[in-house]
């Protein structure tokens, strides 16, 4: 499954990024496909990560949270989440072929958060659908 | 011994090596899975708990109800204890607030919630926590609850409180209704439980 | 490293499966998996991406039973080989006992071959192992691609690009026709438990 995003969308898809969730004080947001690959990388300027070793590890990470969940014989986990010191990081599957990566400090409250994510997801979806329909 | 033993360890591994990858075994069957329950708490301030930690990690409409359904039966229960129903009344109103504004919500109301809610458990918990902390620490979350309402209202300065604009499309009107209606409730509500709270810090300074 | 119990005489090893991406890795492990599903209770673990590239690793545990009191477990482990997941296959390598270099034989997957080679060095230092003191074995893979004119490296290249020094043992195979792939996985085990129990005695 091969997708091809424009300067349009992926101009669309920081603009709905940024408004809907970098705003609300977060450390970072990095959309990825499920083969690791960076689509939209933001962050609040102050933190410099590895993002592509972020993006290939929390698209393994994620591979193997959804093969455990077969295993059990779940579907999958509507809650992928791990809870830091002073940071945590959650991610949101959106549609099949993509993942939202949200580094976040505890003043975000996780489900506030999640809240604004399906909120932008619903964004997202229709911004990458246009390639799909073309 | 030790050179001999390895030899005939590993030649002994060899042959198990080939034995494993040549020779036919019947196959196992998977045992059934087992089902396990978990046991219930049924204390009341508890099932408030589990609520709102739920709340902290996914915001629904099943556990917004939940919530406020519980705030109000615990307000029948401390209908003596000033001080927790200050707090519930506070959780109260946020909860509604939550609940119909969802993701448009004030970013710092999720975190009022969760720190009235801990106020909340200090004050019923603990009996020897006196009664001139406890209500320093209520006068304290009224004050920053009033900070977040003024910001709320500030925030929707745009929208005019009272008089809609010529042309507003049917949910915006009623979302803007809405908006006015709860922010009337919580200034109600705060003018009589705030001058309840003075009387009863006048009373104490009295003593 | 390996996981010995000495009471209960129980030896565990991880055995990863090594080399440039799309060299034959995954396509090993399903053929051993196939040969030997009818008698281990696991399934093999897959975590790739659509493409079927890996993405994760692929996992198969098995136990070989009891040998000379010793009961004998094995994992096997596979990488993805592309560059871009060299911090996901450094974690995999973690706690790594023997390892099977699988290279390619194409002729232009030459570099390939030895700059993933070349990583597998940098890893294994990152965990303080050197490559010439772990149990390794090569495999020379693909071989069956001469039959189809596809050109293909001779032994003799492979052995020196990649063998010279280590001079580990060393197989020709197909892995997509089940060639050599036994023998190979049989090798790396037998060293690798071989050379545990020599540091247990």
């Amino acid at each position: 499954m091969s997708y091809i995003l424009d300067q349009e969308q992926l101009d669309g898809l920081e603009e709905a990024l940024t408004t809907d969730l970098m705003t609300l004080g977060i450390q970072s947001v990095i959309l990825i496909d499920m083969a690791g690959n960076v689509i939209v990388n933001l962050d609040d300027g102050k933190v410099r990560h590895d993002v592509y070793s972020l993006a290939a590890l929390a698209a393994g990470n994620f591979g193997a949270v959804s093969a455990m969940a077969s295993i059990i014989g779940e579907e999958e986990f509507s809650l992928l989440f791990h809870k830091g010191k002073s940071e945590n990081i959650n991610f949101t599957k959106i549609m099949d072929d993509f993942l939202l990566v949200s580094i976040f400090g505890n003043d975000v409250s996780l489900g506030y958060l999640r809240l604004k994510i399906d909120e932008v997801i619903k964004k997202i979806k229709v911004l990458i659908d246009k390639s799909r329909s073309s | 011994m030790d050179k001999k033993a390895n030899d005939t360890f590993a030649f002994d591994l060899e042959n198990r090596l080939d034995d494993f990858f040549n020779d036919a075994l019947p196959d196992q069957e998977d045992p059934d899975p087992e089902e396990t329950q978990a046991p219930n708490a049924e204390i009341p301030l508890k099932d408030l708990k589990s609520t709102i930690l739920a709340i902290d990690w996914e915001i629904t409409d099943d556990a917004l109800k939940a919530f406020i359904d519980q705030v109000e039966t615990l307000l029948e229960r401390f209908e003596d204890d000033k001080v927790a129903r200050t707090y519930l009344k506070i959780l109260q109103s946020l909860g509604k607030y939550i609940r119909t504004h969802k993701s448009k919500s004030h970013p710092d109301t999720i975190k009022r919630l969760m720190a009235v809610y801990s106020a909340l458990e200090e004050a019923v918990a603990s009996d020897g926590l006196g009664q001139d902390k406890k209500e320093k620490t209520l006068l304290a979350e009224v004050r920053k609850f009033q900070q977040l309402k003024t910001e709320i209202i500030d925030s929707k300065a745009p929208y005019p409180a009272v008089g809609q604009p010529k042309t507003v499309p049917t949910e915006d009107k009623s979302g803007m209704q809405a908006i006015i209606q709860s922010l009337e409730e919580l200034k109600s509500m705060m003018a009589t439980e705030l001058t309840a709270i003075r009387e009863s810090v006048e009373r104490l300074e009295k003593k | 490293m390996a996981f010995i119990n000495t009471k209960t005489k129980e030896v565990q090893v991880k055995l990863v499966f090594v080399g440039p991406g799309r060299g034959g890795k995954t396509t090993n492990l399903e053929h051993i998996f196939s040969r030997i599903r009818h008698r281990i209770e696991s399934d093999m673990v897959s975590i790739k991406t659509q493409g079927d590239r890996t993405l994760f690793f692929d996992f198969l545990p098995f136990e070989l039973g009891a040998i000379k009191g010793y009961n004998v477990k094995t994992q096997l482990y596979t990488v993805p080989g592309q560059v871009k997941y060299n911090a996901t296959r450094k974690l995999v390598l973690k706690g790594v006992d023997g390892i099977v270099f699988v290279a390619d034989s194409m002729v232009d997957r030459r570099e390939n071959n030895i700059s993933s080679l070349g990583n597998l060095k940098e890893n294994l230092t990152f965990y303080d192992i050197d490559i010439a003191n772990i149990p390794l074995v090569f495999q020379y893979n693909k071989r069956d691609l001469a039959t189809e004119g596809i050109p293909i490296l001779d032994v003799e290249t492979l052995e020196e690009d990649l063998n010279s020094q280590l001079k580990a043992p060393s197989f020709t195979a197909s892995a997509l026709k089940g060639e050599n792939v036994i023998p190979t996985v049989k090798k790396a085990i037998s060293i690798t438990i071989v050379g545990i129990r020599d540091k247990l005695l």
